[in-house]
C-alpha cells in the first residue's frame, strides 16, 4: 500500500511540473537557509564546548588600575605569573596554561620560506586541558621540551607535502625547532586558532614569572567547576596580600575567572552576539516556516482539483485513514526530496557563505545525531502541516459531494490560506525594513565624520624600536613619494584606552579622561580639526629633553573635554592643567572625534606631545596603496632585518569594532532577499491556482465584455488587499524591533520613516509583478476554450 | 431479496422551504434483477442511485440492504457494506488520471486489503475478460471514451459485487460504444449480477427487465 502511495505521489509530482517545482524550489531554499544559518548559530553556541573538560576550564580576565587612573583597564591578557602561581598555590586548580601569540614568524624549511601569521606558544599542560586530535606524535609529551612544535595537518602538508612531518626540523626565526606532533586542524568553533603550536619554554618569557606586564592568555583547569567563584576569591586575596604595599598605594589588580563555555557569548568578547544569534535563529525558523506555508498553500489549492479523485476513491471503498495517508505521503515525498537537495545545496554553498561572513564553518559543526534528528523533525513537522491540513479537510467530504466537484464548501481553507499569506508578507516586510535600517545605521557609522580621517592610514607596530630608530624610520618613510605623512603614538585612535585624570589649576577636582602621548604631527596625519588654539610644534615635542620636573606639556583636548572642564573651546586655550602629574597648558581644542565604537558616547580625550612613547607608527599613504605597502616593508627590512613587520589599516581596525554588526548585516541582507523570493514563489503558485479555479468565471466575464485590464485587476486585487494588511501589521512590528536595536548605539540615525515606505513599495511592487504575470496570462486566454471544458 | 426502500424522503432547504429530491420512494429489488430508472434531468435518478449506493444520506424512511438496516448504520459500517457488495459505474467514468488501467482496476482490491498475488490474478482475469490486456499500462487520457468506460466497469466488477449501480453509463459515449456497453451489462446480468441503471434513453432502458419512471423525485408509474 505504501509503495502505491509513493508511486502516486511521484506521478502527481511529475504531472504538475509547475507547482511541484515551485513548492520544491521554495522548500529547498528554505532548507538551505535553515541549514546555513543553523550551522552558523550552532558554531557560535558550541564554541569551545567540544573540549572534553570544557566545563572545568576558566579563562582569566585581568583588570588593572594605577592610582592615577580614573578607571580600571580590563584586558584579556594576563601576566606570565598567573597560570604557574594559580597551579602551585591552589589545590583546587588542577592545571593551568599560558598561551602567547607568537605572531608573524618567518619559517624556513629546506630553503623554502613561509611567513606564519598564526603561531602560538603554550605550556605543555595545554595538551591536558584542551582536547586535540593527534595524528602523529605523543599527545601527552609533545610540548615537554624547548623548541618543540606541533603542526596542524594543513600546515604539515604545506611544509612537507605527503611526507611525514614528525621528527622533521623547521627553522623559525633562525632557531631550529623539531616537529613533535601533527594534529587535526582547529575546529572552527574553537577559541584556540593556530597553525603552529610551540612549547612555551622556547621563549625567554618562560624564564621569569612576572606580574607587571600582561601579554598571555591564561586558562585554568579546575578540579571542580562548582568551586570557580571560591577559587577566584582566594586567588585575588592571595594577589592582594602579595602586593599589599601597592594596593595601599592605590594600585588595584583583579582577576576574573570566566567559564570557558560562557566566554564566547559574553558581551565583553563579542558585543551583541547573543542578540544577533537570536535574530538569525528567528530568521532561520521563519524562512523555513514561510517555505512550509507556501507548500501548504499550494497543496491545499491543488488538492481542491483532486476532490473528484477523492470521491472516486471513497466510492471504491477507501477509508479516511488511507486518504490521509496518501496525502501525507505525497507531501512527504516532496519534502524528502527538498531536504536531500537542500542538504546538498547547503554543502555546496558553505564556501560562499564562509566567504560572505569571513568565517570558516562546516556542517561538521553539527553533531550528526542532532543533524539527523533535526532533519527528521523538519520532515515530520512540514509533512504534517503541509499534507495534514488538506488531508483533513478533503477526506471529510461525502463521496457524492466530492464527485460533484463542489468546491464552495472549501472556502474555509481559503481564509486560512489568506491568513498564511498575510503572515508571510508580514515577515518579509519586517525583514526588508530591518535590513534597510541596519544598512543605513552601519553606513552612518562608516561615513559619519567622526572628527578624523581614518582612510589610507597604515598602522605599523614599532615593536620595541628605540626612539632614535623610530625617528630615522619616520624620515626614511617620508622620503617615499607614496607616503604623505608619518606620525607616532602609543595608541591608534581605534584602540585608545586607559584612564587618566586632568585637573585645571585652581579647580578643586579633575575629570577622568582618556589620554595618549603623541608625536607632533599626529593631528595633521589623521586630519583632525583644530577648532581653537593651535597644533603641536617641535618645541612641544622637545620638552621631553627638559628635566621632568621643569617640563611644560602642551595638551590638546577634544571639545567634550573642554566642556566638561567648564570652558568653551576658546576659553580653554592657555589654561594651566595637570594630567596625572604632567604639568602644562591647553594648547588647542579639537573637534570631537570617535576613537571607540559608536555604541559609546564620545568621552573627554587629551593628547599630549611626549616623545618616547612610540608603540605605533601611523603612516598616511597617498596614491597606490600596494606600492606604498611594499616601500614600507622595504624600509622596515632595512631597520629591522630580523623581524617581520606587523601592520594593519586604521579604517579596517575601526570597522572591526563593529564586526558582529557587519557580519549580521551581511547575513541579513542575503536572507532578507531570500525571504522575499520565497514569499513570491508562494504568491505566484497561488495565483496560478486562483486563475485555474476561476477559469470559467473569467471566460464568462470575457464573453460578457470584460477587458483584459479588468480581469487582471479582478485577479490581483484580492491578493493585493492581503499584502496591504501585511504592511499594516509589519510596520509597527519593524518599528519596535529596529528602535530596540538602535538603542544600542550612542550615535544613531533618527527614525527613518522613508525606509518604511520604501520597504512597502518594494513588497507591493514585487508582489504585483508576480501576480500580474499569471493574471494577464489568464486574462488573455480565449474564453471559448475555458468554457468548453464544462 | 437484495434491498428494500420504504418511504424514502430526501430534501434540501431553499429559502426556508423544503425542496424534495426524493419524495416517498419505495422500492424492492430482488437478486438478479436488471432495473432501469428513467426520467428527465433533475428528476432524482442520480440521487436515488446515490442513496441506494449509500454515498448519500436521506432524511426519512427505511433502507434495508441484505437484512441490514442501512439508515441505522454508522458511516464506517455503511462504507464496509458497499465496499463489499456494490460496484459503481459513472457517466464520466471517474477513472483516476494518475493511475494506469491496471492500477485503476486494482485500487478497490487495495482498499479491501487483498493480498498482492491474489490481486494480480484477479486483475489479470478482468483484463483478459474485457480484452484490454494490451492497454493495461496506458493512462486514462490515452483511451477512447468507450475504452475508459470498459475500464470503469472492470473496476466496478473487480471486487465481485452483488449489485452494480450505473449512472448514465453510456451518456458520454457514441451510439455504437453505448450499445456495446449495454450488451455487456446484459451479459453480466445473465451471470447473476444485479444491475440498477439510470438513463435518459428509451432504448437503453429496454435492456432492463423492469423500468422505474421518476419525475420531480417521485415515482410516476410502477
Amino acid at each position: 500500500m505504501f509503495r502505491n502511495y509513493i508511486k502516486i505521489a511521484w506521478r502527481s509530482l511529475r504531472k504538475n511540473t509547475l507547482t511541484s517545482s515551485l513548492s520544491l524550489a521554495g522548500l529547498v531554499v528554505g532548507v538551505i537557509s535553515f541549514l546555513l544559518l543553523g550551522t552558523y548559530i550552532l558554531n557560535e553556541l558550541r564554541y569551545d564546548r567540544f573540549n572534553e573538560k570544557a566545563d572545568r576550564i576558566v579563562y582569566v580576565n585581568y583588570s588593572y588600575k594605577s592610582p592615577s587612573d580614573a578607571e580600571a583597564t580590563i584586558s584579556r591578557y594576563t601576566p606570565t605569573a598567573v597560570a604557574p602561581v594559580a597551579k602551585r598555590e591552589f589545590f583546587e586548580v588542577e592545571d593551568a596554561v599560558r598561551v602567547y601569540k607568537y605572531d608573524r614568524r618567518e619559517v624556513e624549511i629546506d630553503g623554502k620560506n613561509f611567513t606564519e601569521r598564526n603561531m602560538i606558544l603554550a605550556d605543555a599542560s595545554i595538551l591536558n586541558i584542551f582536547s586535540f586530535d593527534f595524528l602523529n606524535g605523543n599527545s601527552k609529551s609533545a610540548l615537554n621540551k624547548p623548541n618543540a612544535v606541533i603542526l596542524t595537518q594543513t600546515t604539515a602538508t604545506r611544509y612537507f607535502g605527503a611526507q611525514p612531518a614528525l621528527g622533521k626540523s623547521v627553522v623559525i626565526n633562525d632557531n631550529v625547532w623539531e616537529v613533535t606532533g601533527v594534529i587535526e586542524d582547529n575546529l572552527p568553533y574553537s577559541s584556540l586558532q593556530f597553525d603552529l603550536l610551540g612549547s612555551y619554554q622556547s621563549s625567554k618569557r618562560a624564564e621569569r614569572e612576572i606580574w607587571n606586564s600582561a601579554n598571555d592568555h591564561s586558562y585554568l583547569l579546575l578540579k571542580d567547576a562548582q568551586q570557580r567563584t571560591q577559587v577566584e576569591q582566594k586567588f585575588n586575596a592571595f594577589v592582594q596580600k602579595e602586593f599589599e604595599e601597592d594596593f595601599q598605594a592605590g594600585f588595584k589588580m583583579h582577576f576574573d575567572f570566566v567559564p570557558l563555555n560562557e566566554d564566547h557569548l559574553s558581551a565583553e568578547a563579542s558585543g551583541n552576539l547573543k542578540t544577533y544569534l537570536f535574530i538569525l535563529g528567528a530568521l532561520a525558523v521563519l524562512l523555513l516556516t514561510i517555505a512550509a506555508i507556501n507548500f501548504t498553500n499550494l497543496m491545499t489549492a491543488k488538492s481542491v482539483e483532486r476532490l473528484r479523485e477523492i470521491g472516486v476513491r471513497k466510492v471504491m471503498g477507501a477509508p479516511r485513514k488511507s486518504l490521509i495517508a496518501q496525502f501525507l505521503t505525497e507531501a512527504g515525498v516532496i519534502i524528502v526530496l527538498a531536504i536531500m537537495i537542500g542538504t546538498l545545496g547547503a554543502l555546496a554553498l558553505l564556501p560562499t557563505f564562509n566567504n560572505l561572513t569571513g568565517l570558516n564553518i562546516s556542517l561538521a559543526s553539527w553533531d550528526w545525531s542532532y543533524f539527523v534528528i533535526t532533519l527528521v523533525v523538519l520532515l515530520c513537522s512540514t509533512t504534517l502541516l503541509a499534507g495534514g491540513w488538506p488531508a483533513l479537510i478533503l477526506s471529510r467530504f461525502k463521496p457524492a459531494t466530492a464527485l460533484k466537484n463542489n468546491t464552495s464548501s472549501l472556502s474555509k481553507s481559503g481564509s486560512v490560506r489568506k491568513l498564511l499569506i498575510v503572515f508571510q508578507f508580514t515577515v518579509s516586510v519586517v525583514f526588508i525594513i530591518g535590513t534597510l535600517v541596519a544598512k543605513r545605521q552601519l553606513d552612518y557609522i562608516k561615513d559619519t565624520d567622526t572628527g578624523l580621517d581614518r582612510s589610507n592610514v597604515v598602522v605599523v607596530d614599532a615593536n620595541g624600536m628605540s626612539q632614535q630608530t623610530v625617528e630615522s624610520f619616520k624620515n626614511a618613510l617620508l622620503a617615499s613619494q607614496s607616503i604623505s605623512n608619518v606620525t607616532t603614538s602609543s595608541h591608534t585612535p581605534v584602540d585608545m584606552q586607559g584612564g587618566y585624570s586632568i585637573q585645571v589649576n585652581g579647580q578643586e577636582s579633575g575629570i577622568s579622561i582618556t589620554a595618549a602621548p603623541v608625536d607632533k604631527d599626529y593631528v595633521t596625519t589623521l586630519d583632525m580639526h583644530v577648532i581653537a588654539g593651535s597644533n603641536f610644534n617641535e618645541t612641544d615635542k622637545m620638552q621631553v629633553k627638559v628635566a621632568s620636573e621643569e617640563r611644560t606639556y602642551a595638551f590638546m583636548l577634544n571639545e567634550t573635554a573642554a566642556n566638561k572642564l567648564g570652558f568653551t573651546p576658546e576659553e580653554a586655550i592657555g589654561k594651566a592643567v595637570n594630567l596625572n602629574g604632567r604639568a602644562g597648558y591647553v594648547k588647542g581644542v579639537l573637534q570631537d572625534f570617535n576613537f571607540v565604537s559608536l555604541h559609546q558616547k564620545i568621552t573627554p580625550v587629551a593628547l599630549f606631545a611626549e616623545y618616547d612613547w612610540s608603540a605605533k607608527v601611523l603612516i598616511k599613504v597617498q596614491g597606490n596603496t600596494a606600492q606604498a605597502l611594499s616601500e614600507i616593508q622595504q624600509v622596515w627590512k632595512a631597520f629591522k632585518p630580523d623581524s617581520a613587520i606587523t601592520y594593519s589599516f586604521l579604517d579596517q581596525d575601526y570597522q572591526n569594532l563593529y564586526e558582529s554588526e557587519q557580519r549580521t548585516a551581511k547575513i541579513l541582507n542575503v536572507f532578507a532577499a531570500i525571504t522575499i523570493l520565497i514569499s513570491c514563489l508562494g504568491l505566484f503558485g497561488l495565483s496560478v491556482f486562483m486563475a485555474a479555479q476561476r477559469k470559467k468565471e473569467i471566460g464568462i466575464r470575457k464573453v460578457l465584455g470584460a477587458s483584459i485590464a479588468q480581469i487582471t485587476y479582478l485577479l490581483s486585487i484580492s491578493f493585493l488587499k492581503l499584502i496591504v494588511i501585511a504592511l499594516c501589521v509589519a510596520m509597527p512590528l519593524a518599528w519596535y524591533i529596529t528602535t530596540t536595536w538602535l538603542q544600542d548605539f550612542a550615535y544613531k540615525i533618527s527614525d527613518p520613516y522613508e525606509l518604511y515606505f520604501l520597504a512597502g513599495g518594494i513588497a507591493i511592487t514585487i508582489a504585483l509583478l508576480t501576480l500580474s504575470i499569471q493574471a494577464i496570462k489568464a486574462a488573455i486566454a480565449n474564453p471559448v476554450k475555458s468554457l468548453r471544458t464544462e | 431479496m437484495l434491498l428494500q426502500l420504504n418511504h424514502i424522503y430526501k430534501w434540501v432547504k431553499q429559502g426556508g422551504k423544503r425542496v424534495f429530491l426524493l419524495n416517498d420512494i419505495s422500492l424492492q429489488v430482488e437478486e438478479g434483477e436488471f432495473i432501469s430508472i428513467m426520467g428527465p434531468s433533475g428528476s432524482g435518478k442520480s440521487t436515488l442511485l446515490n442513496v441506494i449506493g449509500m454515498l448519500d444520506e436521506f432524511q426519512e424512511g427505511e433502507y434495508n440492504f441484505l437484512d441490514e438496516s442501512v439508515h441505522t448504520l454508522k458511516e464506517k459500517h455503511r462504507s464496509k457494506l458497499y465496499k463489499e457488495y456494490i460496484g459503481f459505474v459513472f457517466q464520466a467514468y471517474h477513472l483516476i488520471d494518475e493511475l494506469t488501467v491496471y492500477e485503476n482496476i486494482e485500487t478497490p482490491l487495495l482498499y479491501k486489503n487483498v493480498k498482492s498475488s491474489e490481486r494480480k490474478a484477479l486483475v489479470a482475469d478482468m483484463l483478459d475478460r474485457f480484452n484490454i490486456v494490451g492497454k493495461k499500462d496506458l493512462f486514462p487520457s490515452q483511451l477512447s471514451g468507450g475504452q475508459q468506460q470498459l475500464v470503469g466497469i472492470a473496476r466496478a466488477l473487480i471486487a465481485k459485487p452483488k449489485l452494480i449501480l450505473a449512472d448514465e453509463p453510456t451518456g458520454n459515449l457514441n451510439s455504437k460504444q453505448g450499445e456495446e456497453i449495454m450488451q455487456l451489462f446484459k451479459e453480466l446480468n445473465q451471470e447473476g449480477v444485479t444491475i440498477i441503471q439510470a438513463t435518459h434513453s428509451e432504448a437503453n432502458a429496454e435492456y432492463g427487465n423492469r423500468i422505474i419512471h421518476l419525475l420531480d423525485g417521485s415515482k410516476t408509474k410502477a
